[in-house]
């Protein structure tokens, strides 16, 4: 097959239970774990679909694994969770607060073969704790800096609000100094307990402002400079835009990247707590093809209010659980309405 | 799985292809 393979997500959430209680996070309630046992079954369910999808369709498939919580080193299984998925011969990652990663830790995450782990860091100290909690900025720096001696890859990702985008210089010299791989950068998003922050979330024009800003950084840093929001494709889009009737980039939900909880059930995000299933009791394979909820996330024609005439509709679409969480602030369930920080709005 | 949803993901499947052999662009953009 030509062109690039399909590189496909699995965000495994394994349990919501954590150590921080965070005031940005999405999640808003505890719900009960899957076994590992469980797990694994869950985990031969979606292995089976790629190995579907590749035998029948001819698809050069890339797919990792993503494991994160809560925090998801208060699993203590975890690493039997790893050895099943490396055994399987899928790529692994971790996200995690960072505060739990000690030197033996740190060992054992190298020793599972983990291909990196991303660390969330929210701002300089103040800020920081102010998110987090006090403590928790120089016990996430010790992680890192486990992580780092160890050899294994960490990766800074910082929620953007306006608590912390004039904080970005300071925080990639940070980055750089710590020796990370790279530091990415995704919007807050008013969902769960982070609908008390909505106040604090970034207006078109200051989105517009901080992606000039950044692109900036991306060209004089030591350290890798990503974004991991779909808008970015559209500020990093260099050369011809694509146009193909299935989207390509920008947001995964649906495309390329699924999320699981800890009890099993399957959203296209995270941050858009819209079930489609249980892969406890649903195929994987069938889900991703009969929800109507993934169905329409990929077809243009299901958008409306801009997104379904912009050029750039096949790259980006915008994040969909923004426009979900406002929409909800308004009284609508919608999720292919307007991304309302979206500076680029309806390029068409 | 029903003949109907073979179709329905031998559709989808055909689009991601089509997608996937014009473009390097797709990416892991919003892991959170």
């Amino acid at each position: 097959m030509k062109g690039t393979p399909y590189d496909f997500f699995v965000q495994w959430h394994l349990t919501e239970r954590c150590n921080l209680r965070c005031r940005h996070c999405y999640q808003s309630g505890a719900v009960s774990e899957m076994s590992c046992e469980e797990i694994c079954g869950a985990i031969d369910n979606v292995r089976s679909a790629f190995q579907s999808w590749v035998t029948e369709y001819e698809v050069e498939m890339s797919p990792s694994f993503h494991f994160t919580g809560g925090e998801p080193f208060l699993r203590k299984d975890l690493f039997a969770i790893l050895d099943y998925v490396r055994k399987c011969g899928f790529s692994t990652s971790l996200m995690s607060n960072g505060t739990l990663i000690d030197g033996g830790m740190a060992q054992s995450i190298r020793e599972a073969g983990v291909s990196d782990v991303q660390i969330s860091l929210d701002g300089l100290e103040s800020t920081h704790e102010g998110l987090r909690g006090k403590g928790s900025f120089k016990r996430t720096l010790e992680g890192i800096k486990n992580l780092v001696a160890q050899g294994v890859e960490a990766n800074i990702n910082l929620t953007v609000s306006r608590l912390n985008m004039n904080e970005t210089g300071e925080l990639v010299r940070l980055a750089e100094e710590l020796g990370v791989g790279a530091i990415a950068f995704s919007r807050l998003v008013p969902t769960g307990r982070g609908k008390g922050l909505s106040s604090e979330a970034l207006t078109r024009e200051e989105v517009a402002h901080f992606y000039d800003e950044l692109q900036a950084f991306k060209d004089n840093s030591k350290v890798v400079v990503i974004s991991r929001d779909p808008l970015s494709a559209i500020a990093d889009m260099d050369g011809e835009i694509p146009q193909t009737e299935m989207p390509i980039g920008g947001c995964a939900a649906g495309i390329f990247g699924v999320t699981i909880t800890a009890d099993g059930t399957v959203m296209p995000c995270r941050r858009m707590d819209l079930p489609v299933g249980n892969i406890k009791e649903t195929s994987f394979r069938e889900l991703w093809v009969e929800s109507p909820v993934l169905g329409s996330l990929r077809r243009r024609e299901d958008y409306h209010g801009g997104c379904e005439l912009c050029r750039y509709w096949a790259v980006c679409r915008g994040c969909r659980a923004i426009a979900l969480a406002y929409a909800r602030a308004n009284g609508h369930e919608d999720y292919l309405g307007p991304d309302p920080q979206c500076p680029y709005h309806c390029l068409s | 799985m029903s003949e109907e949803l073979r179709e329905k993901e031998a559709r989808l499947f055909q689009g991601l292809k089509e997608a996937l052999e014009k473009n390097k662009s797709l990416g892991k953009s919003c892991l959170a």
